[in-house]
């Protein structure tokens, strides 16, 4: 059955495109692609469109200047919930220096706090970049009720084209290895979908703060 | 330079002192003015409700009509935008195609052509009366009138005040407005609120269709605003017709 | 056709739609809001125009080469080990989907927004099946419990007041200890309290595709509430529905189209969730679905490739010709009658749904050429609305007095002595009739135009006959200019 769907849709569309070689020529080259000039900055400048732009777009980003105050402030934005930070088991997270410990485990829904990593983040549109995996469980960026993800400052980059360059470096023989999931995350969960009344937490996290974390 | 007029039908037939404001500014900005004698309507009417053959028989009389000057006129930014698509009316392989492409290069709404081709400076006529500008979609979005007869109004001294939908269609859309009377007029009620909250009584434009559509309807309302096209208010006004938006039936 | 449209009452609707207050309030409301929210994003990118442009070229290119593009993609969805299927029509996705449904057991099946499913009429379907479906975009699953369809392509409850949905909420989700339902937030808490046991216990999450990227063999999805999300990495399965246009080649295609996307759609520089998925959970991830499908939906679409209408093709979805119609902004979506309203459902509906069932749809345009203005691929919407009418024309579909009126014109119109005398006469008559009064009340024959309106008189007499003879032949100069 699939194989008789794919043949058709395939051949109407080769038809189709017979048709059109005979009516306009053959296809035109592929566009170049534009970066808009706000998105080509270097550091410090980078980091202060990051900042101004996840912040526009309803994020808290907070720069802590090493491990031990990420996990100093990481607890304390979970007590401001009465909790703990629910952080993955394989997460580098898990080995920051914390003064209580953290709920290393799955999370929940219903959970106060989770922390994710960011593999990047761009600041063009003042987003964090998330690859799911063991260290990067997909539901911490949606179950819980608040969401605070780390982004290392020297993964700050400009455009989202900056991240599929880094991506295709890492590229092994068999080309470009993409997580599951890839997310961009761009402040906290909204609708308007009510008489077009924006408000924050729809499905997703009420809250979203980044913390910055100076890296060398 | 010598210019064509191309009065279009509904100027020639319901507000024929328009045109005599158009021959008048053409000639005081410096210009040699024909007015072909067997022109009659664009085809606009034909082509944008799909009757492409009746449309393509009134492109060839308008490619006859307007041969051989430098500059074809028009007082409708809706009639000059149709010019301008005459060369998609008569198609890519059609044996007069690239006169129609001439001739739609040489086609002007008046207000841009006169402040554009001619740097025309009206005298002083507005006496600080204020007014708002309706922007009639075709002259808008298919040549860019915008600046224009604002530069026009204001040279001549009126005071002009933006409404907030001055760039939002009215509802006239030639025969929408009586395929679809009552979404047009639901449209025209939404300009016609955004005309008086500007604070100005009198409403100006470029298409004679958009005017006597939003006239028409104003005359229903409690506080008929009045209507003109952009060239009455540019010649004294003994030579003014009356404003629209003033009947009393 | 299987395709369901309800767009030959379009004139009853639309009344219907003018003399609904709440919905003229809501309505009022979107043509302010979105509108000025989008300016204000284009306005902040100097570039945005360029990126359009851009846009629009890499939409051709991926069109004139589709073929290549989606066997690429089907590879690549392939090698990250999730399954491909293509339907021809309707008919075959919907068949598709409820075999992949009833292959794992489903009872319950979230829905993320699709519009691809709602053109499918997917839920009544599997509905009619025995198996659940659960709508998770907020508007949606409003629309979903008054069993009504989206009126808007983005904002699909645009058309409701938060009473409507206080009254849906009370009659589906019950009234236990007098919930608060005053406002927009107690709603909204209420809605995610309730749609959370869904999504925790669901069996198959479908989702649409914004994009497909050939490159990687990922679906895209672009949403603000993060219902995707939860869509498809709950349940053990995850589906995405999606037409064969929706195809990109390569991720950096998939960045530039992103950038016109929200600030179209929302105005917002970005939406708050973009997402890549690509194949099933691998085996060292603690979550996501196990088994991950991509349906791809022709169901009419090539038949607009090669055609006047390919250009329809390049549609992101993101709705802003709808924002800007100022004849959807005053009867609202429903009044269309088709999943797919304002602009360019009035493009799309006549070819899913055949010409005569629509014929309304491309006629009921100003041309105004507001929507093509704002289309972030710069689709010509009012030529393709125009090649419909062209059609329909051709096919004798519409108002006969209109055709007839036209044909009489044009017959005038071709013989200038005829025509002039006419007007002049015509015009005069007008005039004298009307006396110093100006304008009509009523016209014999134009009903149409007088029952809200007046008809200004005619000042009298015709501008071209006005003229002197000798100074405005055709061909001679006017000798009197200075």
């Amino acid at each position: 059955m699939t194989d008789s769907g794919r043949e058709a849709v395939l051949g109407a569309v080769r038809q189709a495109l017979a048709r059109r070689t005979a009516a306009v020529g053959p296809p035109p080259c592929p566009p170049s692609h534009l970066i808009p000039q706000r998105a080509q900055r270097q550091a410090p400048e980078l980091h202060a469109l990051f900042v101004q732009q996840a912040q526009a777009a309803g994020a808290t980003v907070v720069s802590v200047p090493d491990e031990a105050a990420l996990a100093q402030a990481l607890a304390a934005l979970a007590a401001e919930h009465g909790e703990v930070p629910v952080v993955a088991p394989a997460s580098p997270l898990a080995k920051l220096p914390w003064a209580t410990a953290p709920a290393l485990r799955a999370v929940q829904s219903g959970d106060a706090l989770a922390v994710s990593t960011a593999v990047a983040a761009i600041a063009e549109t003042g987003s964090v970049a998330l690859a799911s995996g063991p260290e990067n469980p997909v539901l911490s960026a949606f179950l819980p009720e608040h969401h605070a993800v780390v982004v290392p400052a020297s993964a700050v980059l400009g455009p989202s084209e900056d991240l599929w360059a880094l991506l295709r470096e890492q590229a092994g023989p068999e080309g470009l290895v993409f997580p599951r999931t890839l997310h961009w995350v761009t402040g906290p969960s909204r609708s308007g979908d009510i008489e077009m009344t924006m408000l924050f937490g729809a499905h997703g996290p009420l809250s979203l703060t980044l913390f910055l974390l100076e890296d060398g | 330079m010598r210019v064509a007029l191309l009065v279009s039908c509904l100027v020639d037939g319901l507000r024929p002192s328009v045109g005599a404001a158009a021959l008048k500014l053409l000639r005081a900005a410096g210009c040699t003015v024909v007015v072909p004698r067997a022109q009659t309507c664009c085809g606009q009417p034909a082509w944008n409700s799909g009757d492409r053959a009746t449309a393509r028989t009134l492109a060839l009389r308008v490619l006859d009509q307007f041969a051989g000057v430098d500059a074809v006129v028009v007082p409708s930014g809706s009639c000059a935008g149709m010019v301008h698509q005459l060369p998609e009316v008569l198609g890519a392989s059609h044996p007069r195609r690239a006169e129609a492409e001439a001739l739609a290069a040489r086609c002007y709404e008046i207000t841009t052509f006169l402040v554009e081709q001619r740097d025309y400076h009206p005298g002083p006529l507005g006496q600080g009366q204020t007014l708002t500008y309706h922007d009639s979609c075709a002259g808008l979005r298919e040549l860019g009138v915008k600046t224009a007869p604002r530069i026009l109004l204001e040279r001549a001294g009126y005071i002009l005040v933006e409404m907030a939908q001055a760039e939002t269609c009215c509802g006239f859309g030639g025969t929408f407005c009586v395929k679809y009377p009552e979404i047009s007029v639901a449209m025209a009620d939404e300009k016609l609120a955004s005309a008086g909250q500007a604070g100005a009584s009198l409403v100006v434009g470029g298409d004679v269709g958009c005017l006597l559509h939003l006239a028409g309807r104003s005359e229903r309302s409690v506080a008929p605003l009045a209507f003109r096209h952009v060239l009455e208010l540019l010649v004294p006004e003994r030579e003014q017709p009356r404003a629209l938006g003033q009947g009393t039936p | 056709m299987s395709f369901r449209v309800d767009s030959q009452d379009f004139i009853a609707r639309s009344s219907d739609a003018l003399e609904d207050a709440p919905l003229q309030s809501a309505l009022g409301k979107l043509r302010m809001g979105l509108s000025l929210r989008r300016r204000e994003a284009v306005a902040a990118l100097p570039e945005f125009e360029a990126l359009r442009d851009e846009a629009a070229a890499l939409r051709d290119y991926t069109l004139a080469t589709l073929d290549q593009q989606l066997e690429a993609f089907e590879a690549q969805v392939r090698a990250r080990g999730g399954e491909v299927h293509w339907a021809p029509d309707a008919e075959a996705a919907r068949r598709i989907i409820l075999e992949l449904c009833q292959r794992y057991g489903a009872k319950k099946v979230l829905k993320g927004k699709s519009m691809v499913t709602e053109e499918l009429e997917l839920n009544e379907h599997l509905e009619a099946q025995g198996i659940r479906c659960v709508e998770t975009d907020l508007g949606e699953y409003i629309v979903q419990l008054r069993r009504e369809r989206p009126s808007h392509i983005v904002a699909p409850a645009i058309h409701l007041r938060k009473e409507d949905v206080a009254e849906s909420f009370a009659e589906h989700h019950g009234d236990a200890g007098g919930r608060d339902r005053s406002t927009a937030e107690a709603l909204m808490a209420e809605a995610r309290a309730e749609l959370r046991a869904h999504f925790l216990s669901a069996d198959v999450g479908i989702t649409g595709a914004n994009f497909a990227i050939a490159e990687t063999g990922s679906t895209v999805i672009v949403t603000n509430e993060g219902n995707g999300d939860l869509t498809q990495s709950l349940p053990k399965v995850h589906i995405a529905v999606t037409g064969i246009e929706k195809v990109v080649p390569t991720l950096e295609d998939a960045s530039t189209l992103l950038r016109v996307l929200a600030r179209s759609a929302t105005g917002q520089e970005a939406s708050v969730y973009t997402t890549f998925s690509t194949g099933p959970r691998r085996p060292e991830d603690p979550d996501g679905p196990e088994a991950y499908h991509v349906v791809l939906v022709d169901n009419g679409r090539s038949a607009m490739l090669g055609t006047e209408f390919e250009a329809m093709l390049r549609c992101i979805r993101c709705g802003a010709c709808l924002n800007h119609c100022p004849v959807y902004g005053q009867v609202g979506g429903h009044a269309y009658g088709s999943v797919y309203p304002g602009p360019m459902g009035a493009v799309l509906t006549p070819q899913l749904a055949g010409l005569d069932q629509t014929v309304h749809l491309p006629t009921a345009s100003t041309f105004c050429g507001a929507c093509a203005a704002v289309c972030p691929v710069k689709i010509p919407l009012p030529t393709l609305l125009r090649q419909w009418r062209q059609r329909a024309h051709e096919a004798e579909l519409g108002g006969t007095k209109a055709r007839w009126l036209l044909a009489l014109w044009g017959f005038f119109a071709a013989r200038p002595r005829l025509y002039h005398a006419g007007l002049r006469l015509g015009t005069r008559v007008l005039a004298g009739l009307a006396g110093p009064r100006g304008s009509f009340r009523r016209l014999v024959g134009g009903q149409a135009w007088t029952a809200k309106r007046n008809f200004p008189a005619p000042e009298g007499g015709s501008f071209i006959a006005s003229l002197s003879q000798e100074t405005f032949s055709p061909t001679a100069e006017d000798r009197s200019a200075r």
